[in-house]
């Protein structure tokens, strides 16, 4: 890699940027500048963003991101406050669960900005060049579906947004590192012993909640659009037996347009970008309760694409 | 006689798969409607009909429900 990574930076100038005018990080095509004083945000960005590029001090950045105690009460609570300028999506949080949240924080700037592309809330992975996109209800099981193909070498575009450019049948790679919540954190542990995991922030509302380092890839930070041909609805459910079956595009069409952050609010642009997009694609509905029997049969199915 | 009648203009995304999806370009709203629903719909887009003629009451209500057509 020729770029300035994160890792490159010592704990020092790391901790002065993040004090200072910001740390720089480029996320696929775009740059983030996040202030905190925090030492868990400087420890969970050093474990799970170390192989992200950096931007030069002071460079143009998308997002400008702040998050600490915005005041003596906020100091003596334990409190944080998230600010992408003088926006904040959430309260004040506790200290203890500072990570997830600004993990949250940084999906929230991209969700409610960035119409230039059409966004489908999915994650997108990929594999011989060809992406597949994974709209899901929460609880479905994408995230850590996700994580388990990541560490079986499969590409992560994302965890949260397919970025598509309307009238292509392409993905943006917007990678950051995928969230885990409550089993599912252990059951990516015992996976893989080497597994990075970042810092694990308990009792948030969504239960205990960690990220997986999972750009592994050697393209991960690559910004080249990807070429999607598939979308698979993923579904776990205890104890089903693996069931990979094809599914409609129209009704793939309206399942992901009704979950996409801005379909919505493209109006017809949305409608025809999607009209393009599904045109492209083959979908499927994947009942699962074994990951590796999962994996296994995604593997096999990009395969067929390949 | 009342007549049926679109609400906006509509667009469709069809590939044959006994589901359609439809888009009301004056909502912004999207469904999935059946066949059925999408010929009548075609039907209406060539103008007003009268319910005797389209025979679908179930169906026009159906559309009605959800903001597609009107009667007038």
């Amino acid at each position: 890699m020729s770029y300035a990574r994160l890792a490159d930076l010592g704990s020092d100038a790391l901790g002065e940027q993040l004090s200072g005018d910001g740390l720089r990080l480029r996320v696929g095509p775009y740059c983030y500048a996040i202030q905190s004083p925090e030492a868990v945000v400087a420890r969970g960005l050093a474990t799970l963003y170390g192989d992200f590029p950096l931007v030069p001090a002071g460079g143009f950045a998308d997002f400008h991101v702040t998050f600490g105690p915005t005041g003596w009460r906020q100091r003596l609570r334990g409190q944080l406050d998230f600010f992408l300028d003088e926006r904040r999506p959430f309260g004040s949080v506790p200290r203890s669960q500072a990570y997830a949240f600004l993990e949250w924080g940084l999906n929230w700037c991209l969700s409610v900005t960035m119409n230039e592309y059409l966004k489908l809330h999915a994650a997108v992975v990929a594999k011989d060049g060809i992406a597949l996109v994974m709209p899901g209800l929460p609880g479905a099981g994408k995230s850590t579906l996700c994580a388990a193909l990541a560490l079986r070498g499969w590409r992560v575009l994302s965890d949260e947004h397919a970025l598509i450019p309307p009238g292509r049948r392409e993905v943006v790679p917007v990678y950051r590192p995928v969230s885990l919540k409550n089993a599912s954190i252990n059951v990516i542990r015992g996976r893989d012993a080497a597994a990075v995991i970042g810092p694990v922030s308990n009792d948030t509302h969504k239960g205990s909640v960690a990220h997986l380092k999972a750009d592994l890839h050697p393209d991960s930070h690559c910004r080249a659009p990807v070429a999607a041909r598939l979308m698979v609805f993923p579904e776990f459910q205890a104890g089903a037996p693996l069931e990979l079956r094809p599914k409609g595009r129209a009704e793939s069409f309206l399942f992901a347009a009704h979950h996409a952050f801005n379909y919505s609010l493209l109006r017809e642009a949305g409608f025809d970008a999607m009209c393009h997009f599904i045109d492209g694609l083959d979908c499927f509905d994947l009942r699962y309760s074994d990951l590796d029997a999962a994996v296994a049969r995604l593997d096999a199915l990009v395969g067929e694409f390949a | 006689m009342p007549l049926w009648e679109l609400t906006g203009p509509l667009q469709f995304y069809d590939r044959s798969e006994g589901v359609v999806v439809c888009y009301h370009a004056d909502s912004g709203d999207t469904h999935l409607i059946s066949a059925d629903a999408q010929q009548l719909l075609l039907q209406l887009r060539d103008g007003p009909a009268d319910a005797a003629v389209l025979a679908a009451d179930a169906l026009l209500a159906e559309l009605a429900a959800a903001g597609l057509v009107y009667c007038q």
